[in-house]
């Protein structure tokens, strides 16, 4: 069991802290106590992809609405909606007439337009596919499209689905070589998170900084469960909950994402303090470790 | 922008072939690739006709996608001189970005089902992984479930480049290889990186054939016939694509030469259907009127040439016309638009960055790729369309514009040095 430290040579993720306006999640058919019945979107069907990333985006604008044309969203899932493709390939191959409505909704960008109309979104938004942590890179991504002068807002999400063989199989070979675990979801299982995030201010009691501090050792004493697996949205999960917890008791609290094969865990410091929204500094491991409430990595 | 953006290399394929070469012969002559396509029974479709390059049923295999990555991506750093980051090269922003817009190999995943059909039909187990016996070429790494992951692909690319830097995949449909560019410019105009290799790429296969077969997006005629009154639909085709991008600076102290720069770049979001472009084009026209306040030319007075969306569909063509009115009110007319995908036919994730190389070559050559296969004009497709002819032209700046499902539009201003 080894203590890991960031690399002091690495640039930090973000160059100015971010404000955290909402954050939300919702699972279904996962079998934890707050699993949803999922939400009816007319044109989508079969597949728990898009109504999850709906009522995740929905939670955060409704919390927290704002002004679209300077919103941007950003959703990360590793595979997409294999349970879509999934339906529409097995068609394909038993002889079956295509069902065009598995065609519409086969891409992300279906549901990210059916949200960008409901709330008239009409900022950019993407959707990605990461082997890392998607936390890191969607709060990177967030940093960085928070210097276009025409945005002031951005909603990232993450979608994570259960699957049979065939994710099965492709999460093996991702995981060739390390003893990353297969997903342990279920089919027609899903898990999905959002985070609405601007510049500090006073709408956002809780902001999300880089830190350049030492990962404690108890990030290695972590139980082991699913949070090495590549592009896992688990972090998102930590996350929203850090944000929950911060809301209720203030304070601060380190996130440490999972390191990837270029580069070692990336740290945020989720924090109340009204320092911490000061322009970021580069904060020296006594500062860091002063406000540090909890050290998470994924668990 | 704190960094000028400038483009110092490109591989390129299509169903013309491989190279700049190809596409001039193609593209630039306004000559349509399309052909009754034999990489798979087309019998159960409303068409046979694709952009696929006639090579054979292998074109889909399970390495053909990842291999095309990874030859236009090395001819592009060829191009460029780019040394890899792991020969001692890398950059002072910390090792080459590779960025990719890419949906994943579909054909892995027809694989799969296809493997479980067989399983049921005869009661032998199921494989997963794929188990083709066609000729792999010498450096293939074997069949791969996991290249339906589209950051697989992306991962695969940077390790066969050598290079070390961020990696990020954007899989939002027809924008996502736009989307990466883009993405690459702002990383480097903001000063993160130095250098990014972004690329795209599809090959026509049957999932996705069936897929907008369903959907009634085919064209009925075996043409795309881009804003022309007789337009039926679009068509797919083969397109991989790669460009390094960096930074002016970066470049120079290199030695090499930009071929163009990217002086502006927008994205925009219709907030209108999930599936159908906003009828009035806004967010197509916001999004290039977000590109040309970047470029500093709000009203497009230096623009000389616009390489469209121009899908063929009767939903696209007319909307984009209007988009393109409401960003140029006052130049819209005088300003040539055509859409290389009636020669191309529609390349998908990788639509954006082919048609980004397109559109450095109308520039670098000064000549309009023309809108093939165009016939009766359309009342409501009223602009010039270089129709069915090339066009020489006296270039500085040209626009390319992209649309994907859920009303994602981008937009991207390239300058000629």
């Amino acid at each position: 069991m080894t203590t890991e430290k960031l690399e002091k040579t690495e640039k930090p993720v973000l160059r100015s802290p971010l404000g955290i306006l909402a954050t939300a999640t919702a699972t279904h058919g996962t079998g934890r106590d707050e699993d949803i019945p999922l939400p009816r979107l007319p044109g989508f069907v079969e597949s728990a992809f898009s109504p999850l990333a709906y009522e995740v985006s929905r939670q955060c604008l409704t919390e927290r609405p704002g002004d679209g044309s300077r919103t941007a969203v950003a959703l990360a899932s590793l595979m997409g909606d294999t349970t879509t493709a999934d339906l529409a390939s097995a068609r394909v191959v038993s002889g079956q007439v295509h069902n065009p409505l598995l065609f519409m909704q086969a891409t992300a960008n279906s549901v990210l337009g059916y949200v960008s109309r409901e709330f008239s979104v009409t900022g950019q938004m993407f959707s990605l596919s990461t082997l890392d942590d998607p936390v890191t890179e969607l709060l990177a991504m967030v940093d960085l499209l928070l210097e276009d002068p025409e945005l002031d807002r951005v909603l990232v999400l993450g979608v994570e689905l259960g699957g049979g063989e065939r994710v099965a199989a492709a999460h093996r070979e991702l995981a060739a070589g390390s003893d990353r675990p297969a997903p342990p979801l279920p089919p027609a299982s899903g898990l999905a998170a959002a985070v609405l995030l601007g510049r500090p201010g006073t709408e956002t009691p809780v902001s999300v900084r880089s830190a350049e501090a030492p990962v404690s050792d108890r990030r290695a004493e972590a139980p082991e469960s699913d949070q090495s697996r590549p592009g896992s949205i688990q972090g998102l999960f930590d996350l929203a909950a850090a944000h929950r917890r911060l809301l209720r008791d203030g304070g601060s609290h380190l996130l440490v994402t999972e390191p990837d094969a270029r580069r070692g865990p990336a740290a945020f410091v989720l924090s109340t303090d009204t320092e911490a929204q000061a322009p970021l500094r580069a904060p020296t491991d006594a500062h860091a470790g002063r406000n540090e409430t909890e050290t998470h990595a994924h668990q | 922008m704190s960094g000028e953006v400038t483009v110092t290399g490109f591989g390129v394929r299509t169903a013309f072939g491989t190279g700049a070469g190809a596409l001039r012969r193609g593209v630039f002559t306004g000559t349509p690739s399309f052909t009754a396509t034999t990489r798979f029974d087309t019998g159960p479709y409303r068409t046979p006709m694709a952009a696929a390059a006639p090579d054979g049923p292998d074109a889909v295999e399970d390495w053909a996608l990842r291999h095309a990555l990874a030859q236009c991506g090395a001819e592009a750093v060829d191009m460029a001189g780019l040394p890899s980051d792991t020969k001692g090269g890398g950059t002072a922003g910390g090792g080459t970005a590779v960025l990719l817009g890419i949906a994943g190999d579909s054909t892995s995943i027809t694989r799969h089902w296809r493997a479980a059909d067989t399983a049921d039909a005869t009661g032998t187990a199921t494989g997963t992984a794929a188990d083709s016996a066609a000729e792999r070429p010498a450096d293939a790494v074997p069949a791969r479930t996991a290249d339906a992951v589209p950051a697989r692909l992306t991962e695969l690319l940077a390790g066969r480049l050598g290079l070390t830097g961020p990696r990020l995949t954007f899989t939002n449909a027809c924008v996502a290889s736009a989307a990466a560019i883009i993405h690459a410019c702002r990383l480097i105009s903001s000063g993160r990186i130095d250098a990014a290799v972004c690329a795209g790429g599809y090959l026509v296969e049957e999932e996705t054939f069936g897929k907008f077969d369903s959907g009634r997006a085919l064209s009925r005629d075996g043409m795309v016939r881009p804003f022309s009154a007789d337009r039926s639909g679009l068509l797919l085709g083969d397109g991989v694509a790669a460009v390094v991008l960096e930074s002016a600076e970066h470049a120079r102290r290199r030695g090499a030469r930009p071929l163009v720069t990217v002086v502006g770049w927008g994205a925009a979001t219709d907030a209108y259907h999930i599936a159908q472009p906003h009828p009035e084009g806004v967010g197509l026209a916001r999004a290039a009127r977000q590109a040309m306040r970047l470029a500093g030319d709000p009203d497009g007075a230096a623009l000389g040439y616009v390489n469209a969306h121009g899908t063929g569909t009767k939903y696209n063509d007319g909307a984009e016309t209007r988009g393109l009115r409401a960003a140029f009110p006052e130049r819209a007319e005088s300003i040539p638009v055509s859409s290389t995908k009636s020669t191309t036919g529609h390349l998908l994730e990788a639509a954006g960055v082919v048609e980004f190389v397109i559109t450095m070559l109308a520039l670098m050559d000064g000549v309009l790729p023309p809108t093939a296969g165009f016939g009766r004009p359309d009342p409501e497709c009223d602009l010039d369309y270089v129709p069915n002819q090339p066009r020489e032209a006296d270039l500085r700046r040209a626009l390319t514009i992209n649309a994907a499902f859920g009303g994602a539009n981008t937009a991207l201003v390239l300058e000629r040095p």
